[in-house]
């Protein structure tokens, strides 16, 4: 069900509701049967059972933003009534200062320079700014969203994110078994963490690069011998 | 090929163009200049160029009137700790692993030839030298690192950068504040740059070696 795939290569993906995912790119010229579907990006193609979904699997360590993505950002400025926010994009994204659950014009946050802030992406175009919010879209409470204090932030790669996003991955629920621990996984490329302890907020961020495709893609028998050789 | 300076007929010029740009990592912004990038531009300036480790004398075409005229540009394309020793390392093999064009010339009369026609030629290289930092942390009870990571680098409380070559010889040693070393300390890290700049120069030339037996030259 899933081929390597070059950036450029066409794709025979044919469908009446066909639905194009990261990595694919449709072109509107006309070949010999109407428009072609090419990839962007080298990775493993997929598609799902029925040929209606197909994207394409790859990983990166450059985020580039899109709608409804929650991310984890820094402050670098305040700007006006919002702030300048870094999520590792190429532009800096803008976060409203209204943007947060229960905030009005006299009831601002007051977040310093420097701090973390768990947003989700609400607008994303290629050549603009990206502007970030601290709410649930549909609901318009925190659920979350908002700053975060304390802890400590991993870089990791993208598909280690989203790995991590995935509610049957391994790594959280093992090490979660061992010591409490709070994470915020933003799919920017950074994962906040935070534990009573130092050596367990270390050992998390051991773990997160060690298990990360791009710094060896250690699989749970690798996670748990590491584990064993650290002292918690 | 230019004019050369006035002052200085019988030799060739190098610059070196380093800018960070926001590519290598988003704390960097284009037009200003971080405190890092100015650092990094110095010590490059210093370890390529001052401490004579091309000859530029035999970059002279015709003496005070064409010389070559060498562009050295760096692109940093990500920032993870310590750009500056991967900017000297990278910057010293680009300038050994160059070949120029060859030039003849008959009296008055200068010929360039194209890489077509004649093989073009190496720089003439003195010495290599590589650059190694260390990073020291408030905590004396800590060694210094060498090669820090970005994490390493932003905790640490100073940075103690030494350019030699493998014969032992000191072309700059560049300490960047923070914690005072004692004489000991100092002379044991030398020791410890001296044994890394041989590796390094062994691994530098086996690589050159590969490459060019990879190449065909007539």
């Amino acid at each position: 069900m899933s081929a390597t795939i070059l950036p450029g290569t066409t794709v025979p993906a044919q469908h009446v509701n066909l639905k194009l995912g990261p990595g694919l790119l449709q072109q509107p010229d006309a070949g010999e049967a109407g428009p072609s579907i090419i990839s962007t990006r080298a990775g493993t193609l997929n598609h799902s059972f029925n040929g209606s979904k197909w994207w394409v699997e790859s990983n990166s360590r450059r985020y580039v933003p899109a709608p409804q993505e929650s991310v984890i950002g820094v402050i670098v400025q305040k700007v006006g009534d919002g702030f300048r926010v870094d999520i590792g994009s190429a532009h800096s994204a803008s976060l409203d200062g209204l943007a947060f659950e229960g905030a009005t014009k006299r009831n601002k946050p007051n977040i310093k320079i420097g701090c973390l802030v768990y947003a989700r992406v609400s607008l994303a175009h290629k050549d603009m700014e990206p502007e970030l919010e601290c709410f649930d879209a549909q609901t318009r409470k925190a659920e979350g969203f908002g700053e975060v204090r304390g802890g400590f932030l991993v870089r990791c790669s993208l598909r280690m994110c989203r790995d991590l996003l995935d509610s049957k991955h391994f790594l959280l629920p093992l090490l979660g078994a061992r010591f409490p621990l709070e994470a915020a996984v933003g799919i920017n490329g950074r994962v906040w963490v935070n534990a009573k302890e130092q050596k367990h907020i270390i050992t998390i961020s051991r773990c997160i690069e060690a298990v990360d495709p791009d710094g060896g893609g250690l699989d749970e028998a690798g996670v748990k011998a590491l584990l064993g050789s650290l002292d918690i | 090929m230019v004019k050369p300076l006035p002052e200085r007929p019988f030799e060739g010029m190098i610059t070196i163009h380093s800018e960070i740009s926001p590519m290598a990592s988003s704390e960097y912004e284009p037009g200003r200049s971080s405190d890092e990038e100015v650092a990094i531009t110095r010590m490059l300036d210093k370890v390529l160029k001052r401490s004579d480790a091309i000859d530029k004398e035999s970059l002279c075409i015709l003496a005070g009137q064409r010389v070559w005229h060498i562009r050295l540009t760096l692109h940093f394309l990500s920032d993870a700790g310590n750009m500056l020793d991967c900017a000297c390392l990278a910057g010293m093999v680009a300038l050994k692993h160059f070949r120029r064009p060859d030039v003849e010339v008959i009296g008055d009369e200068v010929t360039v030839h194209e890489p077509t026609e004649r093989a073009p030629i190496p720089l003439a290289i003195h010495h290599t030298p590589f650059c190694l930092t260390f990073a020291f942390f408030p905590d004396t009870a800590i060694p210094p690192v060498i090669d820090p990571t970005q994490l390493e680098q932003r905790l640490s409380a100073g940075l103690l950068s030494v350019a030699l070559n493998a014969q032992r010889e000191l072309c700059v040693v560049q300490k960047l504040g923070g914690v005072p070393l004692d004489t000991d300390e100092v002379l044991n890290i030398v020791n410890i740059a001296v044994q890394k700049a041989k590796e390094l120069n062994i691994l530098v030339d086996t690589r050159l070696k590969e490459d060019w037996a990879s190449r065909k030259v007539e």
